[in-house]
């Protein structure tokens, strides 16, 4: 073997250790969990694993991961709404003042995430926010109650303000996991390019005809793995929501909330339970994303 | 080339940070004290660390929290001098876990009503937080000191059922509380005496009726796991203290009853 070849292998093998020490460090983080569990209770007493099963059974936990699930799909479905027109208009044209554009889109993947709770809290104090707790009219807030109340079978009694309310959890969501949606989004529209659509101009469709019968039906796997995205970052919220929708028992307690409220009051078993499932949600998500061939969740 | 140029940077600037820090470390002769303290004692005790380090050259460094949320970092760190929750019980929890060697009562709180600022709703006495259609915060009961003396004031008065219905918030930390009133999120809520005294300018106060009163004391319990027991006896005798006391009474806090002579041992 060449000196020069030997060389090689060895810079790729230092290379590749970091990378193969970083993969062991998370990975043996995350299942430090698994490992406290199994070794709780050997010397007497209610083992891990029974604690883990009991912290799954609880309701309260059940509602935690009901609400997660329900808020985050909520979050995904507004997010698409606005996602997928937002990132075909970043895509497709030109703007004046792009670097701004890109600034605020990206501020909220930047930005750590309780400053955008507290800024929610404060927007809500200002005329503005009053004016928009004011028009939201009641029959609205009771919908919005009946849906909640249904579909986590507990009463959910939300006035018109949007602060501390069930439904704020969403717009705590919505305002940091769309951005992530429309940068994947935004990439796979990238991605294409505007050939097909030039070529369906070219054949008599019209910009409206050609972008709902040839882009979309192309970026249908990217558009579906930004709402996986927008999905499993909506679901991670945890800094806003404790900031705009308060850590509510049986209210705002979503699975991040509600893992930290049982630690804050010692129960660390069922703190576990929920990171198992965060855990395993995130990675199942992750997966599924890679699988779509999304990109552009970062940057 | 390149390559090599950023190495040899990265490498010294490395050195160069780690030798600052042997620096600072070095530069403190005398380890800092690390108090655990709940969130909303912290305007006295900020400016009681500063009394003390000038008094004995020891730094305080403080980890804020809830008091609950104190419990567990205490349960999983075992770092730590001392433990300052805002209330008993927290103290006696952390006792039977067997992390409290000594443990005395420095000052005292009370639970009050606070609405916002001129009073729009209304509200004369605590009696009136039962009105329809009121946005009314309370700590936690399990995690904060204060949802649990907030409960404990209701039990009395016979209007925890009535006034559940109007919670629309409950809080991690009582200041969390204040905040929500002074943003005019929330009607009413209750929070400690002292808490009221922070947001002075922003909301009003209402006293709860000598009959339904729940007063807590503020303890501070020396960890069994610190590393300088004697430092932290001295930090806890220093709060309580008669200088400390005209600085808790600054902030809004009661004087503790039995200060002086109370004395827990384990």
């Amino acid at each position: 073997m060449s000196r020069g070849n030997v060389n090689n292998r060895l810079f790729a093998a230092i290379l590749g250790s970091v990378l193969i020490l970083f993969l062991t460090g998370v990975a043996v983080i995350l299942f430090s969990n698994v490992i406290y569990l199994a070794g709780v209770g050997r010397a007497g007493g209610t083992s891990g694993w029974s604690l883990l099963w009991e912290s799954l059974r609880d309701p309260e936990t059940h509602f935690a991961i009901r609400l997660s699930v329900l808020t985050a799909a909520l979050t995904t479905v507004v997010s698409m709404a606005v996602g997928i027109p937002a990132a075909y208009v970043l895509s497709r044209y030109r703007l004046p003042g792009s670097a701004i554009i890109d600034t605020v889109l990206d501020l909220p993947i930047v930005l750590p995430p309780p400053v955008m709770g507290i800024s929610l809290l404060i927007f809500f104090n200002t005329c503005l926010g009053c004016w928009v707790d004011n028009i939201t009219p009641q029959w609205w807030v009771d919908l919005s109650n009946r849906f909640f109340t249904l579909a986590l079978g507990h009463e959910i009694e939300d006035s018109t303000s949007w602060v501390y309310a069930t439904r704020g959890v969403v717009v705590a969501q919505f305002f940091i996991a769309c951005s992530f949606g429309v940068r994947a989004i935004k990439a796979s529209f990238d991605t294409i390019g505007t050939r097909h659509e030039q070529v369906a101009r070219t054949l008599g469709c019209t910009r409206r005809q050609a972008f709902f019968r040839v882009v979309l039906p192309m970026a249908r796997n990217g558009i579906v793995a930004g709402g996986i995205m927008t999905w499993a970052r909506a679901i991670a919220e945890f800094g806003p929501v404790l900031f705009f929708c308060g850590a509510t028992r049986w209210k705002t307690e979503v699975m991040p909330i509600a893992m930290f409220l049982n630690f804050s009051v010692g129960r660390v078993e069922q703190s576990i339970a929920l990171a198992l499932i965060m855990i395993m949600i995130s990675a199942v998500t992750l997966l599924t994303f890679k699988r779509l061939g999304g990109r552009g969740y970062l940057w | 080339m390149q390559l090599r140029k950023i190495c040899i940077i990265t490498i010294v600037g490395i050195a160069v940070t780690a030798a600052l820090f042997l620096f600072v470390r070095t530069s403190y002769a005398q380890p800092a004290l690390v108090v655990h303290a709940g969130a909303g004692i912290r305007p006295p005790l900020d400016e009681l660390g500063k009394a003390f380090e000038k008094k004995t050259g020891v730094r305080v460094d403080y980890n804020y929290k809830g008091s609950g949320c104190l419990l567990a970092d205490i349960c999983f760190s075992k770092t730590g001098d001392a433990y300052i929750p805002g209330e008993l019980f927290y103290i006696e929890q952390a006792h039977k876990r067997g992390f409290i060697a000594k443990s005395r009562t420095v000052a005292q709180m009370a639970a009050v009503v606070i609405v916002q600022k001129g009073n729009p709703k209304d509200i004369r006495s605590i009696k009136d937080l039962t009105r329809p259609n009121l946005r009314v915060g309370l700590g936690d009961a399990e995690a904060v000191a204060v949802g649990r003396a907030a409960n404990e004031c209701l039990v009395k008065a016979g209007i925890l059922k009535q006034v559940e219905e109007n919670v629309v918030m409950s809080a991690l930390n009582v200041v969390e509380l204040g905040i929500g009133v002074k943003l005019k999120h929330l009607d009413a809520a209750i929070v400690w005496d002292a808490t009221a005294h922070l947001f002075e300018d922003d909301v009003e106060r209402i006293d709860v009726p000598d009959k339904w009163r729940v007063d807590c004391p503020v303890p501070v319990g020396i960890l069994t796991f610190s590393a300088q027991p004697e430092v932290a006896e001295r930090y806890m005798d220093f709060l309580a203290s008669k200088d400390a006391a005209k600085v808790f009474a600054k902030h809004g806090y009661g004087v503790a009853e039995k200060t002086a002579s109370e004395e827990k041992k384990s």
